[in-house]
């Protein structure tokens, strides 16, 4: 029995190491306070516990719901680009490029890994240099208390999950998904959905979510106190919080630009999600 | 004896009430002095005549008015004795401290009144000072580096009632400048209360000209036409001239046109 018990601890342990992927950049946030990164690919930032900013190629998100990056057919195409013709990896390219240095428009490049690395006072800024399409996905992971301001630039995505600090996102055509957040928040995407599920409600700051095409898709706890605001000029409101209230005169609201105000729990903190053209659904968290 | 002795115990003598040896001392003296038995024949026909008058009964009206009137202070008298026994409190007490705190409630009333009445003047100058406060607050707090911060900031001057240029100012700035496109929506939101300042319609005049983001072009261009601002009309005609315009957003510059007068 006992050797059964070291065996399958032996096997995990195993399974854990091969899983693990050695990070190909770390970074110590040793007095940092908020990190930036701008990169346009899919990133999927969870919560450490070292005090340091660390990446790994591939999406790592234990717990995480169906996302794009788990789908295979994305993570073959993506694991193509190794041998792309644009890859840096192809090794006569590679050759070709002995004894000279790359040079980024974005940058310089000084990590030796396409990015941007700058401390400004208590602020740790990363720009990834190189584009999406030289770019495999990749895991960042951070202290879940460490502020985090994430740029997708045009084509990239993010999934973040478990960061309990305040979050600020904004993408162009990717699609932004927060797991077990708490906010504030301040999230926008042009085109991309934004899926945020709270796993409570931070009192600190407002939470601000807009997206112009995209939809909006937030799940709150039931016992969560807020003043929430939700607008969708041409899309439809959708919720199974018991939001509108009657009218004192006994009319109805009309007209396509008018707010849907209301208050959960005796009100709290701002909630405000808005859209041009895309829906907007509020949910109870399950 | 002299007569003035005698003539002292002459009534107690015709009552009876005196000793033998006494009355048969005064019936010696009154043989043979005539003075005494005069006084006595006198003193004889005085009390024979209180005895003579009639004892007069009360009359039936004067009893009964007695009794009712001694039944009125029976009842008069029990009442007080019933109080006396049940209520043991102490009234004098009760009625001192009541006293007491009347005063202290009465010198509070009053202080608390003139000092009101004082104090008017310096609540008017510390609404002042707070809705100064609120509005250096919130004009700090515009500067954060974090967005949540700032759309806070930008929340907070709703509760401003009278917002300065200054504070409305700072919201053009974010409305134009901010970095974060939820904070301009914000700024756009918050702006959108000033339908009637001359400056806030100019701000939303630039930033149609400005403004990249679909859903600031949107929330801008309802508050113009909200305000029937005319200017916005040449703005707008660019934004339908543009092809980097979204087509929803082409949809709203012609739903507002068409809603000038």
């Amino acid at each position: 029995m006992r050797q059964i018990v070291i065996c399958i601890a032996i096997l995990l342990g195993l399974n854990c190491s091969t899983n693990a992927q050695e990070a190909f950049f770390k970074e110590s946030l040793q007095g940092i306070k908020k990190v930036e990164i701008e990169a346009s690919t899919y990133m999927t930032v969870v919560a450490g516990t070292a005090n340091e900013v660390s990446f790994q190629w591939g999406s790592h998100c234990e717990g995480c719901k169906k996302s794009l990056f788990e789908d295979e057919d994305e993570n073959d195409f993506l694991h193509e680009k190794e041998d792309n013709f644009f890859h840096e990896k192809d090794t006569s390219r590679k050759d070709k490029a002995k004894g000279l240095k790359a040079i980024y428009a974005g940058g310089e490049d000084n990590t030796g890994m396409g990015m941007y690395l700058e401390r400004d006072g208590e602020v740790l800024r990363i720009k990834d240099l190189k584009p999406i399409t030289q770019r495999k996905p990749f895991t960042i992971t951070v202290p879940s208390t460490i502020d985090l301001h994430l740029d997708c630039g045009n084509l990239g995505s993010a999934l973040v999950k478990g960061i309990t600090s305040e979050l600020e996102i904004n993408s162009n055509v990717g699609s932004i998904q927060l797991l077990d957040v708490t906010g504030p928040i301040t999230a926008n995407s042009a085109t991309g959905n934004i899926d945020v599920i709270f796993s409570s409600v931070s009192q600190n700051a407002p939470i601000s979510i807009s997206t112009a095409t995209g939809d909006v898709d937030v799940s709150l706890p039931t016992n969560v106190k807020a003043n929430v605001i939700l607008k969708s000029t041409m899309g439809t409101v959708y919720s199974n919080f018991d939001l509108e209230k009657p009218r004192e005169d006994g009319l109805r609201v009309v007209g396509n630009t008018r707010k849907i105000e209301g208050t959960l729990n005796n009100g709290g903190v701002k909630v405000h999600l808005s859209s041009s053209v895309g829906n907007i659904y509020l949910r109870k968290k399950e | 004896m002299k007569c003035s002795e005698i003539e002292n115990k002459l009534i107690a003598y015709i009552e009876d009430d005196l000793t033998i040896e006494e009355a048969q001392y005064i019936e010696k003296h009154i043989d043979h002095c005539e003075d005494c038995k005069q006084e006595l024949v006198f003193l004889k026909q005085i009390l024979g005549g209180f005895e003579a008058i009639e004892r007069k009964q009360p009359s039936d009206k004067v009893r009964e008015g007695f009794l009712a009137s001694l039944e009125e202070e029976k009842l008069v008298s029990s009442k007080v004795v019933t109080i006396q026994n049940e209520n043991t409190f102490p009234w004098k007490t009760a009625f001192q401290i009541a006293a007491s705190v009347l005063l202290l409630i009465g010198g509070y009333a009053l202080g608390s009144f003139r000092e009101s009445v004082k104090s008017t003047s310096q609540i008017a100058v510390l609404q002042e000072e707070t809705s100064e406060l609120k509005q250096n607050v919130m004009l700090a707090m515009l500067d954060n580096k974090s967005a949540s911060k700032r759309i806070q900031a930008v929340n907070f001057s709703e509760e401003i009632v009278m917002p300065e240029t200054k504070v409305l100012s700072a919201l053009i700035d974010r409305l134009h400048y901010d970095g974060n496109i939820n904070v301009r929506i914000a700024a756009a939101e918050a702006l959108s209360k000033y339908s009637e300042n001359m400056h806030v319609k100019d701000a939303f005049i630039k930033s149609l000209t400005i403004e990249k983001n679909p859903n600031i072009q949107i929330a801008v261009i309802q508050f113009l036409v909200k305000v029937q601002d005319k200017r916005a009309l040449v703005p707008m005609q660019e934004l339908l001239d543009q092809t980097e315009t979204p087509n929803y957003v082409k949809e709203q510059v012609n739903k507002g046109i068409q809603k000038f007068i």
